[in-house]
């Protein structure tokens, strides 16, 4: 295998999560279509951002507006009837599309992905220690014993108690956070540069959510791993990342960081978001406000703005005409109605 | 592992005792037991004969004399061949319909896995509309109509093979073994391409190539066992269905094995034969099961520890 | 790299605003695969021909020519097919020899299903010690030599075609019982069941009313596959000389005394080899077909 001898720990010093720092993934004009047996489905389109060294990155949509396949899609890992046409360069290297070959010197190694269902993303056939290893004998030429130190500190790191004994045992003697903590262990044996979490609690006990997400978070924050979650959840955004993306339909519509986007929503929908999402530390109000009408899932208008159907704000030409993204600094919207 | 593998076993128990108690009372179910057809005897010949095979003993007291008898492999004597008994035509037909069944099962595994693993691999390739096509001729086209056309095209209009016959010449072997593998390489091939496609597809192999193991670790470590463990349940199936088919296949090439005394026997109303083939088969199916069962266990973790 | 299944939402969105039911969903897919179109078409006709064919034929299935005995294929004699060692016309005693085969296929498979839907509905409705006891029992059936047992019974009894399709009727239904159980244990825990029976409904109108209707879609994807299983089987006993027996006929039995006479006079086993083949193919096409369209994502 082509694969070029990787320093012990190739992870970037840590930086804080400000403005600065060069980006470490630049994503461009990402489109992603699937062919399907009633014609074209687009999942994503006309989806660019950065994500900077370190940095928490949270992508928020309803279900159905192809958040998990822009992931898919930066990890070569789509659907063989999909298709991603754009750019996105990670550490100066264009990932997308990329040779298979290129891509299995980066995944796993400097960049890494956790899924959404614990249950069946480990090998339920091989040793949880087995499923470790290989990743550092791939990617680190290590041999085994060295190889099943460090996972063994790795699985002690997410804490997984009795680890020397957990690490011997088969992915279905695990509850289903003991196996998201392996998979995150998986994920971050090689310190990568940047982490995907796709919806990486959905599938968990509401008990266990918190625990899992704040253990990513930590855990990326200390080895300075960047990290690009996905999810609908917007408390845990709220609690976690540094900048925010929210999209709908496929499309971006307002990103910037959190602290902005939380304290002044700008675009119609993602004030219906934050408006229809619980809050505890707050007295209700009375009822609890939902978005009118149904997400636009699989296809996206042929023109116009996604969230047109559903938006109070709407005008004439929100219906044909697409909205031109403002930016602001970090801040980006697109919306007719709504001035940054 | 152990645990398993005796619980497995003991398992096993049962279901050898059904066999052998629905054999038992079929054979009882006879109208009016196996001399009664014979001929126009005298009633003392009649009664003779049924003293002498205890079939004048209450039920229970036959039953049990006839599961300690079975329990020796003493099927009794054969009712029409009176020189031999059930035992002596098993012990000499089977070595032959042994060869025949290895060697079948041998090959249709083999080659029914490869081709399959490969058509899934390589989803419409030429390989792949192969394999298909030999899953379709495999099944559709039964063995006792390929068996004498392979006969009249290799033996009667080319010469290249022996038409028939056992044991002068391995080349006798050649269009029986295929003929007996072929259905089964048909369901093996399509067995393994189905259950590799899912397991291509399933999740925990995504994270073998998110993980940059490459394909070939993907394939080889991460989708293999998954993708055979349904060709490993069908390990026992497919014996009874070789045994099913060796009858066939021994009848159109005139093998000695025992699926030709089975037939004659059932022929000419030999029930203790019959009875006996059926046992020993049976015995050998379930046995076969349990050995495909063990294997699933090895392989599969979730099924060991239940 | 090989997931054309799409995010689920996406698929059930794309489903939603068909608003399609799942039956008229599988026919339009059904009607949209070319081959099972055509062997649907080729079946009707052979079924046709076997049935119906015979009355339209100069020849009856048992009248002897004597002086066309074991004649090839010949079209001035009107023997398209040629006869057999008595001078009968192979082409009457195929059709008619189809008929058997296919009503054993049809009847039998009936058979199997009725038991089947009935024991796996109420050993999955049941559950508990019941259903654990019912499936170690088809558990132990399964190991069971069955293709053994049916000779058995044909050794001991007389030799009928009644008898026949009871001993194959029989012993197919273990199939289907495991998948009828499966799809009510998925049903049991579904709203409408709890419905049903919140709204007072006896158990026994539960299983007839809503489960055994649900199970529609696989239990015909498995019943379809049954059939040639099932014509398979009595051609391999008859072959035998174990099913079916002289004067009657059946696929079968012609295809033994054509592997008999298969040196000299080939056309007794091509031209009954090639229904027999030509149904067992359209047959598993059908099934193909069928399972697709009541299962798209399993390809």
């Amino acid at each position: 295998m082509s694969d070029s001898p990787v320093p012990a720990n190739p992870a970037p010093p840590p930086q804080p999560a400000a403005a600065g720092g060069a980006p470490i993934l630049s994503v461009r004009d990402l489109a992603i279509r699937f062919r399907t047996a009633d014609g074209t489905v687009t999942a994503a389109a006309d989806v660019g951002f950065d994500i900077r060294a370190g940095e928490i990155v949270g992508l928020v949509g309803e279900s159905g507006s192809g958040k998990s396949q822009i992931l898919m899609s930066l990890m070569g890992l789509l659907a063989s009837n999909g298709h991603a046409s754009g750019s996105a360069v990670f550490r100066g290297e264009e990932i997308l599309n990329a040779p298979a070959r290129r891509l299995d010197a980066l995944r796993g190694a400097s960049m890494s992905m956790i899924f959404q269902d614990p249950m069946t993303s480990l090998n339920p056939y091989l040793r949880v220690s087995t499923q470790l290893v290989e990743v550092l004998e791939r990617h680190r030429g290590m041999t085994r014993a060295e190889a099943m130190a460090q996972a063994l500190a790795i699985m002690e790191s997410v804490r997984i108690p009795d680890a020397a004994r957990r690490i011997r045992l088969y992915p279905h003697e695990f509850s289903g956070g003991m196996r998201q903590r392996v998979m995150i262990a998986m994920a971050l044996l090689c310190r990568p540069a940047l982490l995907l979490a796709d919806e990486p609690t959905t599938a968990l006990d509401v008990t266990v959510q918190a625990q899992i997400l704040e253990l990513i978070a930590d855990l990326a924050r200390s080895i300075g791993t960047a990290v690009l979650f996905v999810t609908h959840d917007l408390g845990v955004v709220a609690r976690l990342c540094d900048r925010v993306i929210v999209l709908y339909g496929g499309r971006i519509m307002e990103s910037g960081e959190a602290t902005d986007i939380f304290g002044d929503p700008k675009h119609p929908y993602t004030r219906g978001l934050i408006d229809s999402t619980p809050r505890l530390d707050e007295r209700s109000h009375g009822e609890l406000r939902t978005i009118p009408g149904q997400p636009r899932a699989a296809q996206l208008a042929p023109m116009g703005c996604p969230f047109e159907p559903r938006c109070p704000h709407r005008v004439v030409r929100c219906r044909t005409e697409r909205p031109a993204p403002q930016e602001a600094g970090l801040r980006q919207l697109a919306c007719h109605e709504v001035r940054l | 592992m152990l645990r398993y593998v005796i619980r497995r076993c003991i398992g096993v128990i049962p279901t050898m005792f059904v066999l052998m108690t629905i054999t038992f009372f079929m054979m009882r179910l006879s109208p009016g037991g196996p001399f009664s057809t014979n001929r126009k005897a005298s009633a003392e010949i009649i009664a003779n004969l049924n003293r002498h095979f205890h079939l004048d003993e209450p039920l229970w007291q036959q039953y049990l004399r006839y599961l300690w008898g079975v329990l020796q492999f003493d099927f009794g004597p054969s009712y029409k061949m009176r020189d031999y008994s059930v035992a002596d035509l098993l012990i000499q037909g089977f070595p032959t319909s042994l060869k025949l069944g290895l060697a079948a099962i041998l090959i249709s595994t083999l080659v029914g896995v490869t081709l399959g693993t490969l058509a899934a691999l390589r989803r419409n390739s030429w390989i792949d509309y192969g394999a298909s096509t030999v899953g379709l001729v495999g099944i559709a086209v039964p063995n006792f109509v390929l068996g004498p056309l392979w006969q009249l095209l290799f033996g009667v209009m080319w010469g290249l093979l022996p038409v028939a016959g056992w044991g002068q010449s391995w080349t006798q072997m050649i269009l029986p073994v295929v003929s007996l593998a072929l259905p089964n390489i048909a369901y093996i091939v399509r067995l393994t391409r189905g259950s590799m496609i899912e397991s291509i597809r399933s999740n925990h192999v995504r994270t073998a190539r998110a993980k940059g193991l490459g394909e070939r670790l993907a394939i080889w470590r991460h989708a293999l066992i998954g993708g055979l463990l349904p060709v490993v349940a069908y390990l026992g199936p497919a014996t009874a269905g070789i045994i099913t088919g060796s009858i066939v296949v021994e009848k159109i090439f005139s093998v000695p094995g025992i699926g030709r005394y089975f037939v004659e026997a059932a022929l000419n109303r030999d029930y203790t034969v019959v009875m006996g083939v059926t046992l020993l088969y049976g015995f050998l199916i379930i046995l076969c099961n349990l050995f495909s069962d063990i294997v699933y266990g090895v392989l599969d973790p979730k099924v060991r520890y239940e | 790299m090989s997931d054309p299944a799409l995010d689920e939402p996406l698929m059930a969105e794309l489903a939603a605003r068909k608003g399609r039911s799942q039956l008229q969903d599988a026919m339009r897919r059904f009607r949209a695969n070319p081959l099972a179109v055509v062997s649907l078409i080729v079946l009707i006709a052979i079924v046709l021909a076997c049935f119906l064919g015979p009355y339209f034929l100069p020849f009856g299935p048992d009248d002897a020519d004597f002086e066309l005995i074991s004649s090839p294929p010949d079209f001035a004699s009107g023997h398209y097919f040629g006869t057999d060692e008595l001078g009968r016309d192979l082409l009457a005693r195929t059709l008619v020899g189809g008929r058997v085969s296919l009503l054993i296929g049809a009847l039998a498979t009936l058979v199997s299903l009725g038991i089947g839907v009935l024991y796996g509905a109420i050993s999955g409705f049941v559950g508990k010690r019941t259903d654990a006891l019912m499936m170690r029992t088809v558990d132990i059936l399964y190991s069971m030599p069955y293709v053994f047992f049916v000779i058995m019974l044909t050794t001991l009894f007389e030799r009928s075609i009644v008898m026949l399709f009871i001993a194959i009727g029989a012993v197919q239904w273990l199939t289907i019982a495991v998948i009828v159980r499966g799809q009510t244990l998925s049903l049991k825990g579904r709203e409408f069941i709890e419905a049903a029976r919140a709204g007072g409904m006896r158990d026994w109108s539960i299983i007839r009313k809503h489960i055994v209707p649900n199970t529609a879609g696989p239990v015909i994807v498995y019943a379809s596959l049954t059939v040639p299983e099932v014509i398979l089987g009595e051609s391999f006993l008859s072959f035998l000389g174990l099913g079916v027996q002289e004067p009657d006929t059946s696929w079968g039995v012609l295809l033994e005394i054509g592997a008999e006479k298969m040196g000299t006079e080939p056309w007794l086993l091509l031209v009954p080899g090639a229904f027999l083949v030509t149904t067992l193919f359209a047959l598993n096409f059908i099934a193909d077909g069928l399972r697709d369209a009541f299962d798209p994502n399993e390809r």
